[in-house]
C-alpha cells in the first residue's frame, strides 16, 4: 500500500508520463477517486506542467540556415585559393591606416624627446665648460697672487724687478 | 526520423549531397527546436543546428549502422546545446530580448493567432528558464518532443532512474516557482 507522498512522486514522473505498468496505474487511479488532495495534485501538475508544453507551438527552421551549413562544408572540402597580395597597395594601406598612423606618431614623439634631451645635454656640457674655465682662472688668479707676495725685504716686488730697481 | 533509410545514410556518408539534404529535411526540424529551447533564443539555436550538421556530414563516414542513428542525432544535439548554455548561461540574457520581441508583435497588431502563439511560447521559456540545462533537456526531450524515459537516457548517456530523478526534481522546482507567482 503506498503513502500520499508516495503516490505524489509517481505523479510528478510516471503517472503523468504514462510510463507506468498497467497494473500500477489502475491502482494508482483507484487512489486518485477515494484521495481528493492526491487528485487535486494531479490536476495542478498535469495543469502546469504537462499542457503549456503541450501546446508550445514547434518553430520552422530559417531558411539560411541550410546555406551556411553548405558553404560551411564546401569550404572545408575546397577552400578558396588564396589570391594573390599585393604588397605595395597592402602597405601603401598600412601606412594610411591606423597602424600607420600610429607608427608616424610614435617617430614624432622619438624626434622630439631626443631634440628636448639633446638641448638639456649640451646645456650641461656648457655648463661644465664654463666652469672649468672659471676653475682654471682661479687656479691662474692665485698662482700670481703668490708672484706678488711680500718679500722679506719688504718689496712687492719680484727679484728681477728688484734687481733691476 | 526513423523513415532514413541506410541508403539514404549510406550515400550521404559517401559525400551525396542531396542524399545529406534529405537527412537535413527530415531532423533540422528536431535539432532546431530542442536546440532552441535547451538554449533559449534563436540565434544560438540556429548556429547549434549548424554545428550539429556539419558534424554529421563530417562522422557520417564513421558511423556504426548497427546503433540508431536517430538516437545518435539526439546526443549530438542535446550535446551541443548543453554545451552552449553551460557556456554562455544566456538564457535570462535573451528572455528580456525575447519579451522586447513579444511586445513589439503585440503594437505592431499581429494576428490573434500569433499572439496566443508567442504567449504560449514566452510562458514555456520561462518555465523552461526556472532550471538547470541538464533537467531542461529531460523536460524538453520529454514533454516538448515526446521521448519515452528508455530514448532520453539514451540520448544523454545516462541510467533510466536518473532521468526519472531529473524530472522529479524540475517538476517539483517549477511547481513550487509557480505557487509562489512565477512564472
Amino acid at each position: 500500500m503506498m503513502t500520499c507522498g508516495e503516490i505524489k512522486d509517481v505523479i510528478l514522473t510516471d503517472y503523468i508520463d504514462g510510463a507506468l505498468e498497467e497494473k500500477v496505474q489502475l491502482a494508482i487511479e483507484r487512489h486518485l477517486d477515494s484521495c481528493s488532495a492526491c487528485r487535486s495534485f494531479a490536476e495542478e501538475v498535469r495543469q502546469t506542467l504537462v499542457q503549456p508544453f503541450q501546446s508550445s507551438p514547434r518553430e520552422p527552421v530559417p531558411a539560411h540556415v541550410w546555406s551556411r551549413i553548405t558553404e560551411e562544408i564546401e569550404e572545408e572540402h575546397c577552400p578558396a585559393k588564396a589570391p594573390a597580395i599585393d604588397w605595395v597597395a597592402s602597405w601603401r594601406q598600412w601606412l594610411l591606416g591606423a597602424p600607420g598612423m600610429a607608427l608616424a606618431g610614435v617617430i614624432v614623439c622619438v624626434v622630439l624627446v631626443n631634440a628636448v634631451f639633446g638641448i638639456v645635454q649640451n646645456r650641461q656640457v656648457q655648463l661644465a665648460k664654463d666652469r672649468d674655465q672659471v676653475d682654471y682662472l682661479a687656479s691662474i688668479l692665485d698662482h700670481d697672487q703668490d708672484l706678488f707676495l711680500e718679500t722679506e725685504n719688504g718689496s712687492l716686488a719680484t727679484p728681477i724687478e728688484n734687481y733691476f730697481l | 526520423m526513423e523513415n532514413l533509410s541506410d541508403d539514404v545514410l549510406r550515400r550521404a556518408a559517401g559525400g551525396d549531397l542531396p542524399a545529406f539534404e534529405e537527412i537535413y529535411r527530415t531532423a533540422s526540424g528536431f535539432v532546431y527546436n530542442v536546440a532552441w529551447r535547451i538554449v533559449g533564443n534563436r540565434e544560438d539555436a540556429e548556429e547549434i543546428t549548424q554545428e550539429v550538421f556539419v558534424t554529421v556530414y563530417q562522422k557520417l563516414k564513421g558511423f556504426n549502422f548497427k546503433s540508431s542513428f536517430k538516437t545518435w542525432i539526439y546526443r549530438v544535439t542535446v550535446n551541443c546545446a548543453l554545451n552552449c548554455a553551460k557556456k554562455t548561461g544566456k538564457l535570462r540574457r535573451k528572455m528580456t530580448e525575447y519579451d522586447e520581441r513579444f511586445s513589439a508583435a503585440t503594437v505592431i497588431g499581429d494576428t490573434e493567432k500569433r499572439i496566443e502563439e508567442e504567449y504560449q511560447n514566452k510562458m514555456v521559456e520561462e518555465l523552461l528558464s526556472g532550471i538547470n540545462p541538464e533537467q531542461r533537456a529531460c523536460v524538453v526531450l520529454r514533454n516538448i518532443e515526446g521521448l519515452s524515459y528508455e530514448e532520453i537516457a539514451r540520448t544523454l548517456n545516462v541510467n533510466i532512474n536518473t532521468v526519472r530523478s531529473r524530472l522529479k526534481r524540475a517538476r517539483e522546482k517549477l511547481l513550487e516557482w509557480k505557487r509562489k507567482g512565477r512564472p
